[in-house]
């Protein structure tokens, strides 16, 4: 019943131990008082390994820098989205563009019949000019 | 009186493929029962920004926003709410619908019409595995979004229980609405007679169109393709598509002097795909996934004989008296499948124009809209006031499973709510201004023939 | 009324609404979800399975504790400078004495110790211990301690744990790589030569030869345990071997928990017609 190796499981359960024992790690790296001994565990002990270590407050650096970052990436997508993707109101790529279907029909009848008001098979733009006279004219 | 609906995805025309054709055609569909539909994408390259009118009144809102890999946009939570919202109140839409589950644009068009308190359906086409890590990925992605959803619809029986699976939705909020294809441009060009003289002198052309990717089957094409020239003589091949692996294609016909039995056609457009189809006699679907498969029903129609793999949804599509199946995906099994095929069509039991006209029964645009329709009054008639409530969707995200991940999703809802009480602030919505819609036939006529006088 | 039996099958206009599940599946559903919360019946809880587990794991560690003798070794020769001649003659006996003794299981051996090509790794190493002596004369010390410190850790997440034949050379390379740059810091060419040999036949040959032998395991182990009090002191003896009881007690527990309750039910020994995960992935083409 039960499968002969396990060796995905392992390597699975490896990078699952791994980043369960670095947090772990990194809670204690993080507040471990360094001028007290705890139990039997000698002050000198926990500074000697604290030296080895980087400096702590590199943690409180690098929370910052992730959590700014997430930030940075909002706005900076934003922005990004807003002034340097977006055209100006009076660019021409507005209305039109080089991979538009465009349908020009002199006749208003056809045009309404087969473009205005009919679900082609092919995709087809509607020119703005037409588009405008039925959505704004009243008269 | 209809209803005013919002489709959202990261893929529209453009680009071409499934999911761009089923948004396209639905809405049609949909505009011709009545309601107003528009299609919110983001901008594609170069120049396509901005709104644009298609045939039938479909406005499509083209937003700018940065792509990051094959025209899927940057994925974060909450980067598209400013203008979604905008575009969601200017429109008075009271359905959102979306398409796709790799897309950013639909997961949090989901979340930020559930926010403003629109009813929300999402459509998926694709199948996912559970192993890998993408998988896992998405699953987790989509089981958020989707736990305020009202409807979901799948396009075939298994992708439904995928979906089962992947997200633990209730399967009565899950409809099957199959894809359809438009069976007029898909007519078969010869006559049965013309067919039939054509096997006795010639011979069979087998067609197959594909992205040439390695799970869509490439690597069998190109172990099967020698074997069945050395088999039949008079067996010839047209290939259309492109991909990472036309080189294999290239170097097959170059390694086995194949350059008069097999054709490479390389990308072709949509237009041409009823051309392509009815060159041939037979189609070869050697996929290794497929949801639903409208490229079979698509050659079907055109009068091809089909010999496929049995993956995913492919054995409820059609009819068995239209299909050869292989067994497994291997190259032996498909080899046999052909040699079947060819000896149908040899002995002439095969009748591709009567095929056409059960397919035009099968497939319509007009009556999968009616089955979509029918999903959104039942969201209107079984909704329960307190649905989208802010708090009961809290309590809803509250009910999923895992510890890390039901607070993330707590988490991202409230960040949602307090981000719309913000814009509400900075733009509230009574000064956004209503967008006019598309008016009727009658009120243009109207309108010329008061003019004319 | 006899309504028809719904079937899987896209193209009919059935009576059924469009919700409408399957129920054959939603049972499949069912039955696998008891299955899999049904923990105390699971397989995975046997005596059997924990037994395989432990030893892979010891196996591992012996792996590790293996490498960690490298270091042992290099310290032995660098900083207590002492003669390792007389240390390699003892281990190159044992093992020697360890090959005549298996000489009957011909098949093991035959592949990893044609004495043909025993000699040639000899007189290469031989050859090469005066360049690798004077590899690294110009980097600092604390270069050449940080480059072995990251290579070790490349090697050993570089160790498969796949019971058949290892296909890939990237670990042995890893192994040479990270002997060759400490070997570099000895001062004479006899010291880089038996310290190849030593860590070579330690690593390489000696796992090939006694698969899991506890014997081996104690010994290392004491060993280890030895030189650590001798150089450091028993604080750190104390918390190595804290560690490693909670490794090879603490861990092969864990990990049948995640067996136990969260491995997904699909073996390869479900037909592809009864699996339920797995019957949605990407199939693999079978090029016959």
């Amino acid at each position: 019943m039960i499968q002969g190796s396990f060796s995905n499981e392992y390597y699975w359960f490896s990078r699952h131990f791994i980043t369960c024992s670095a947090t772990i790690f990194i809670i204690i790296w993080t507040f471990i008082p360094e001028d007290i001994d705890i139990l039997f565990i000698k002050k000198d002990f926990i500074r000697s390994i604290l030296d080895i270590l980087p400096d702590r407050r590199w943690v409180i650096y690098f929370q910052c820098f992730v959590l700014m970052g997430m930030l940075w990436c909002y706005t900076a997508l934003m922005m990004y989205n807003e002034d340097v993707l977006t055209p100006n109101l009076d660019d021409l790529s507005t209305i039109t563009d080089s991979r538009a279907n465009v349908v020009i029909v002199s006749d208003k009848e056809k045009f309404l019949n087969e473009y205005a008001y009919n679900a082609t098979s092919g995709v087809f733009d509607l020119p703005i000019t037409d588009v405008c006279k039925i959505l704004y004219s009243d008269d | 009186m209809g209803y005013n609906i919002a489709m959202i995805s990261d893929f529209f025309y453009p680009q071409l493929g499934g999911v761009e054709f089923h948004m396209y055609h639905l809405a049609q569909e949909l505009i011709k029962l009545g309601n107003s539909v528009i299609i919110v994408v983001h901008a594609y390259s170069p120049d396509r920004v901005g709104v644009r009118y298609l045939s039938n009144g479909l406005k499509v809102y083209y937003v700018p926003y940065f792509v990051l890999h094959r025209e899927t946009t940057f994925p974060n939570v909450f980067g598209t709410f400013p203008w979604v919202r905008n575009i969601l109140i200017r429109e008075q839409i009271d359905i959102v619908h979306t398409h796709g589950s790799a897309s950013t644009f639909s997961l949090e068009g989901l979340l930020c019409g559930n926010t403003l308190g629109l009813k929300t359906v999402f459509t998926d086409h694709s199948l996912y595995g559970f192993g890998n890590i993408t998988s896992i990925w998405v699953n987790k992605l989509l089981t958020f979004s989707l736990t305020n959803t009202d409807k979901v619809i799948c396009v075939s029986n298994t992708c439904k229980e995928n979906m089962i699976m992947r997200t633990k939705v209730d399967p009565s909020k899950m409809y099957v609405i199959p894809n359809a294809v438009v069976s007029a441009d898909f007519k078969p060009t010869e006559s049965a007679q013309d067919k039939e003289i054509r096997h006795e002198r010639e011979g069979c052309k087998i067609v197959t169109i594909n992205r040439l990717f390695a799970n869509k089957g490439a690597d069998l094409l190109t172990h099967i393709i020698p074997i069945i020239c050395s088999l039949h003589s008079d067996v010839e091949f047209i290939i259309a598509g492109d991909g990472p692996k036309y080189v294999d294609f290239q170097q097959m016909i170059e390694k086995n002097r194949l350059e008069d039995k097999v054709t490479l056609l390389g990308p072709v457009p949509h237009e041409k795909v009823r051309d392509v189809m009815c060159q041939g006699d037979i189609y070869l679907h050697a996929s290794l996934t497929e949801a639903f498969g409208t490229v079979l029903v698509e050659a079907a129609s055109c009068g091809l004989l089909i010999v496929t793999t049995t993956v995913g949804g492919i054995p409820e599509v059609l009819p068995s008296h239209m299909m050869v199946y292989a067994d497994d995906t291997s190259v032996t099994k498909l080899v046999e499948s052909l040699n079947k095929a060819i000896k149908i069509l040899k002995e002439n039991k095969y009748n591709g124009s009567k095929v056409h006209e059960e397919i035009e029964g099968m497939y319509d645009w007009s009556l999968i809209a009616r089955r979509t329709m029918n999903v959104y009054t039942g969201i209107f008639e079984n909704a329960k006031p307190d649905d989208k409530n802010w708090l009961t969707m809290i309590k809803k995200f509250n009910e999923r499973d895992g510890i890390w991940a039901k607070h993330l999703y707590m988490l991202c809802g409230i960040v949602e709510y307090l981000l719309f009480l913000l814009f509400e602030i900075l733009y509230p919505s009574k000064n956004i201004e209503l967008a006019p819609k598309w008016p009727s036939k009658e009120v243009v006529s109207n309108r010329i023939s008061h003019s004319k006088y | 009324m006899g309504k028809v039996e719904w079937k899987r099958l896209l193209w009919l206009q059935q009576d059924y609404p469009d919700n409408y599940t399957d129920q054959k599946f939603l049972e499949k559903v069912k039955d696998y979800e008891n299955k899999k919360l049904d923990y105390a019946n699971s397989p995975y809880l046997s005596v059997e399975n924990y037994r395989v587990v432990r030893s892979d794991f010891l196996n591992f560690f012996q792996t590790v504790l293996n490498t960690s003798i490298i270091y042992i070794i290099f310290a032995y020769i660098y900083i207590y400078d002492k003669d390792p001649t007389v240390v390699t003659v003892l281990v190159t006996s044992v093992i020697a004495s360890i090959v005549l003794f298996k000489e009957h299981d011909k098949d093991q051996l035959s592949s990893l110790l044609n004495l043909k090509s025993v000699i040639i790794i000899i007189f290469s190493m031989l050859t090469l211990s005066p360049i690798l002596k004077s590899l690294s004369k110009t980097t600092a010390s604390d270069s050449v301690w940080t480059l072995s410190f990251w290579l070790t850790l490349w090697y050993i997440s570089s160790i498969s744990s796949s019971k058949e034949i290892k296909t890939s050379n990237v670990s042995t390379n890893l192994l040479v790589a990270v002997v060759s740059i400490l070997s570099s810091r000895l001062s004479t060419s006899t010291h880089v030569f038996c310290f190849l040999f030593l860590c070579i036949q330690i690593n390489v040959v000696l796992p090939n030869l006694l698969i899991s032998s506890t014997v081996l395991f104690m010994l290392s182990n004491s060993f280890a345990y030895m030189f650590i009090t001798h150089a450091l002191g028993w604080m750190y003896t104390f918390c190595i071997t804290l560690t490693t009881l909670l490794y090879i007690w603490l861990l092969p527990k864990w990990f049948i928990y995640w067996q136990v309750h969260y491995r997904m039910l699909d073996d390869a020994n479900t037909s592809s017609k009864e699996a339920l995960l797995t019957s949605w992935d990407a199939k693999k083409p079978i090029l016959d």
